[in-house]
């Protein structure tokens, strides 16, 4: 425990000296390759430090904006779902919803082989429409991936040809990816085709008999190897099919962010004042200037449609702004040029075209910029001063495609349990009772998950979901989240360092954080705590004061070092007697006696550090070695003398 | 009956490494492909030989130098997927796919590779136009090019190697036109087809004097072959601008055809397209990189044709 007044370097002791020792430390352990790819860290201004262990800081910041973090990332309890969901969820037909079979590709090789010699079975793969991107993109790919025939709605189609096909009317389309006459000579060449149609087919096979069996046993078949009516089976998923930030399984729309962009009228006309010609768009959207193309198209709608450019746009018609943003389509109309245009051009002239309209354009420019799968700051920008962000029209926010939300544990999606709150989600685990053959590696990773959540519940964030962006945390509450990753991750020997963990917290939660530190302790964890709380330092095996009472507020001057509570009373303005022992659930006991009899300040070493201190605060055991906390305490001697304080030593 | 001799001896080489090769069960087929199967061999021919062989880690897609006989033999391994791949997949858009076309099955253990082999020769409407679409695209920067030079600076000789680089693509269009699969050695295949106009764009070029009269009658033949050509050799570039209505940047439009159809550079042939009065031209707002904040206008290209 480090307190202190604001300001007397408890923070600079705990994270610029001790964590950043600890990080200097672990970086120069790394390879020379390695390291150039982090950051250079100084060494701290101190004479030596003695005893460290490998440190982690857990700091109050929100440390991350970025939109692929969420609690369930943060917490790993997403990578344990993603497991339990390839383990035990039951999958569904993609196209009537019936339960599907889910099985490993050697399982389908051995129930495609198990057909009479000599029969002939087509492997296909299902092929989706994607949202907002036409049929010729699709088909282009799966051309790419090696297959030219396609069954749509029950009628063989060949790719390579032109297709015809009309969007609005095509349902079903299967790629025909291989074809193989049953043999055990051919095993080879069906493992192959089954891997390979799981790629064209995202997960999904469907399993047709062409020919070679009787009725029975086609019909036997498929009973035993997939789905009824579309005889579908899904090979070989593993917990990467669930994973929202793997591209592969991303939805195709919102790159598995769950958001998408759209225009926004007033984003885009900010001073409805302003006519077209006198600049009422964002210059980002639209620019008037008659003698652009742009300027031509748009004094070409205003004759076309009739309406003046130089009226407010509060004044224009509802159609007339409506054309503007949105478009005339399927009309068309012809082209004019402004009159006020310093060049004549009568190239095209009279010519009929269409207009999609502004905001239609910037939608389009942002698909294009999404596709490309680029990042760039301006780009993001630009957008943000004309687009809003809505829920990703194509997974409803769920951040994957909609095949991996045909897996259901107990009739819920992996999306409707990160939307659960924690205590929801704890019961609703607690009604889950895998079968079947995986059934105890799924009993497994629900017990894991429950544990873990139980930790979570532990510190108060009963009302948190794993689906809540990880941005929209509090600094508290991303910290907490943090601790208990860190008690589940259940390393040993490790040293924490922590910033004001109270803040924001209820009382009640604060007796939760205080349990949850102790129990980083009692795993064999050396905890370092700033803090101003009172119940936190009671709760201290030893409490580090810089700056106490009477020291003018000058800062750094002199580490006082205490067993247990001790310095109690000047940490916290001399309220020693109201802290009956035995007043905190189980932090009193052996500590009762020392907090009434000593409330000098005698420096006490971390040799005296004792087993039995029901309390937090900087303590490791282990045995034969050397006690890091004395390295630590030293530490904080040296930095105390390095900020050039005179110094009463802490050890006696 | 020379060529005969050689052409029995190259067979009854193949036999013999044909018999070795079909007792190994990790070799699914053999087909031979180059001038064994379909055309003369002479003496420093090798066989061409493609070997599907079965799907495994251990197999490797690979070329390798065989001897039989006293003849070498250039065996390509390609396992059953990949090989599938190339017959099915738009990878057939390739020269291997027209190697492999001209290929004759000499055996193979697994019928279902027999029914692909069937499939080989014909090619559909779809890949016909992209690959119509990519030639002609080709061919127009050497067209670009061969006119510069004749009228900047009259340099015969460099016009004509122009002329002659765009001669190949445009063998490609009068092929795949035809209806027919364009191979590597494509002019001698296009000359048979429109002999009038590969002799002035080609032989002509390449055996008589060059003039300013046979240059300039070259160029001309050219205009004249690629203008008659161009709704059919970009109908694809049309279709798009007729089905989007609004004009579309470079940008947009090069975007598009990579993504729907793996073909770049549609550029060059929107330009032209424009500058044969096919489809008309405009701008749009862009900025130039990630980082400019000024704003410049984009060439851009819209429809004008009949809807
Ligand atoms: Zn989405």
């Amino acid at each position: 425990m480090v307190t202190g007044l604001s300001g007397s370097g408890k923070s600079s002791l705990a994270f610029d000296t001790i964590y950043a020792e600890g990080q200097r430390r672990y970086m120069e352990s790394l390879s020379t390759y390695a390291k150039r790819f982090v950051a250079h860290v100084t060494k701290p201004d101190v004479d030596f430090v003695f005893g460290l262990s490998p440190v982690i800081s857990i700091e109050q910041k929100t440390l991350t904006s970025n939109p692929r973090s969420t609690v369930g990332t943060m917490t790993d309890i997403a990578s344990y779902l993603n497991l339990l969901y390839a383990t035990i969820a039951q999958p569904h037909c993609p196209r009537t919803g019936e339960p599907a079979p889910s099985r490993s590709a050697s399982q389908i090789r051995e129930a495609i082989l198990s057909l009479p010699e000599g029969a002939e079975i087509a492997l296909r793969a299902p092929v989706f429409k994607v949202y907002g991107e036409e049929l010729d993109v699709i088909l282009t790919d799966v051309r790419k991936k090696g297959c030219r025939w396609l069954i749509v709605d029950g009628q063989a189609v060949d790719i390579s040809a032109e297709v015809g096909l009309d969007e609005s009317t095509v349902q079903n389309m299967d790629a025909v990816v291989d074809r193989f006459v049953v043999s055990h000579k051919h095993e080879k060449a069906i493992k192959a085709g089954i891997a390979n149609t799981l790629l064209v087919g995202d997960g999904l096979i469907q399993l047709h008999v062409v020919k070679g069996a009787s009725k029975a046993e086609t019909a036997r078949f498929y009973e035993g190897v997939c789905s009824a009516t579309h005889h579908f089976v899904y090979g070989d998923i593993g917990p990467a099919y669930f994973v929202f930030n793997d591209p592969e399984s991303a939805c195709r729309t919102c790159g598995g962010l769950g958001v998408d962009k759209l225009t926004h009228p007033e984003l885009l006309v900010p001073d409805p004042q302003r006519s077209i010609r006198g600049g009422c768009f964002v210059r980002e959207a639209f620019k008037y200037n008659p003698d652009t193309w742009d300027g031509r198209m748009m004094y070409s709608l205003s004759a076309a449609i009739d309406f003046p450019l130089d009226v407010p746009w509060k004044d224009l018609a509802e159609s007339a702004r409506h054309a503007i943003l949105y478009g005339i389509e399927p009309k068309k109309m012809p082209v004019r040029t402004p009159p006020d245009a310093k060049v004549r051009r009568d190239e095209h002239e009279g010519r009929e075209v269409g207009f999609h309209g502004i905001a239609r354009r910037i939608e389009r420019h942002y698909r294009r910029y999404r596709q490309r799968g680029e990042a760039s700051s301006r780009m993001e920008e630009w957008l943000d001063k004309v687009m809003v962000e809505r829920t990703c029209p194509d997974c409803n926010g769920a951040r994957l495609r909609a095949t991996r939300l045909l897996f259901t544990v107990a009739g819920k999606t992996i999306y409707d349990l990160g939307q659960l709150h924690f205590d929801e989600l704890h019961a609703f685990l607690g009604t889950v009772k895998p079968t079947g053959r995986s059934a105890d590696a799924g009993r497994q990773v629900v017990k894991e998950i429950r544990g873990r959540l139980e930790l979570l519940l532990g510190i108060g964030l009963d009302y948190l979901s794993l689906n809540r962006r990880a941005g929209t945390l509090s600094g508290g509450e991303s910290q907490r989240i943090r601790l208990s990753t860190q008690i589940g991750s259940g390393l040993m020997g490790m040293l924490y360092v922590l910033d004001e963990p109270s803040i924001g917290l209820h009382p009640k939660d604060n007796v939760k954080m205080i349990a949850t530190l102790e129990s980083l302790r009692d795993i064999g964890n050396t905890v370092i705590v700033v803090e101003h709380d009172e119940d936190t330092i009671r709760a201290a095996d030893h409490v580090v004061e810089i700056g106490g009472p009477g020291d003018d507020r000058r800062s750094a001057q002199v580490p006082a070092i205490a067993d247990g509570s001790v310095l109690l009373r000047q940490a916290i303005d001399c309220r020693a007697d109201e802290a009956a022992p035995g007043e905190r659930k189980g932090a009193g006991r052996s500590r009762g006696t020392r907090e009434q009899s000593e409330v000098d300040r005698r420096h006490v070493s971390a040799r005296h550090a004792r087993r039995d201190h029901r309390c937090v605060g900087i303590r490791q055991e282990h045995a034969g070695e050397r006690d890091p906390l004395q390295g630590a305490l030293e530490t904080a001697g040296r930095h105390a003398d390095a900020a050039g304080g005179s110094r009463r030593r802490g050890r006696c | 009956m020379v060529h005969d001799s050689i052409q029995q001896k190259f067979m009854a080489a193949l036999d013999t490494l044909v018999d070795q090769v079909k007792v190994d069960r990790s070799v699914l087929a053999a087909l031979l492909c180059g001038s064994l199967s379909h055309d003369i061999v002479w003496t420093k021919s090798d066989i061409d030989l493609v070997l599907v062989t079965v799907d495994d880690k251990k197999v490797e897609q690979s070329d390798l130098s065989l001897y039989a006989d006293g003849v070498s033999v250039h065996a390509m391994l390609i396992p059953r997927t990949e090989f599938r791949k190339m017959v099915e997949g738009s990878v057939r858009n390739s020269f291997t796919h027209s190697f492999l076309t001209k290929g004759r099955l000499l055996y193979t253990h697994d019928p279902t590779i027999a029914d692909l082999c069937a499939t080989l020769a014909d090619s559909g409407r779809r890949d016909k136009q992209v690959q119509l679409l990519r030639a002609a695209t080709h061919a127009l920067p050497a067209i670009d090019k061969a006119h510069k030079w004749f009228v900047t600076r009259g340099d015969l000789d460099y016009t004509a190697l122009w002329i002659l680089y765009a001669a190949t693509p445009l063998a490609q269009v009068e092929v795949i036109g035809a209806g027919r699969l364009a191979d590597r050695e494509v002019i001698p295949q296009a000359m048979l087809l429109n002999p009038a106009f590969f002799k002035t764009v080609y032989t002509d070029l390449l055996n008589a004097r060059k003039t300013r009269d046979s240059v300039q009658a070259a160029l001309d033949a050219i205009d004249g072959y690629v203008a008659g050509r161009a709704p059919m050799v970009f109908e694809s570039i049309l279709d798009h601008l007729r089905d989007v209505g609004e004009a579309r940047s470079c940008r947009e439009i090069e975007d598009h055809f990579k993504r729907n159809f793996d073909i770049g550079g549609v550029t060059t042939a929107c330009e032209y397209l424009a500058d044969q009065g096919l489809i008309g031209t405009a701008s749009t707002p862009a900025r130039l990189t990630k980082k400019s904040n000024v704003e410049v206008q984009e060439l851009a290209f819209f429809y004008i044709g009949p809807s």
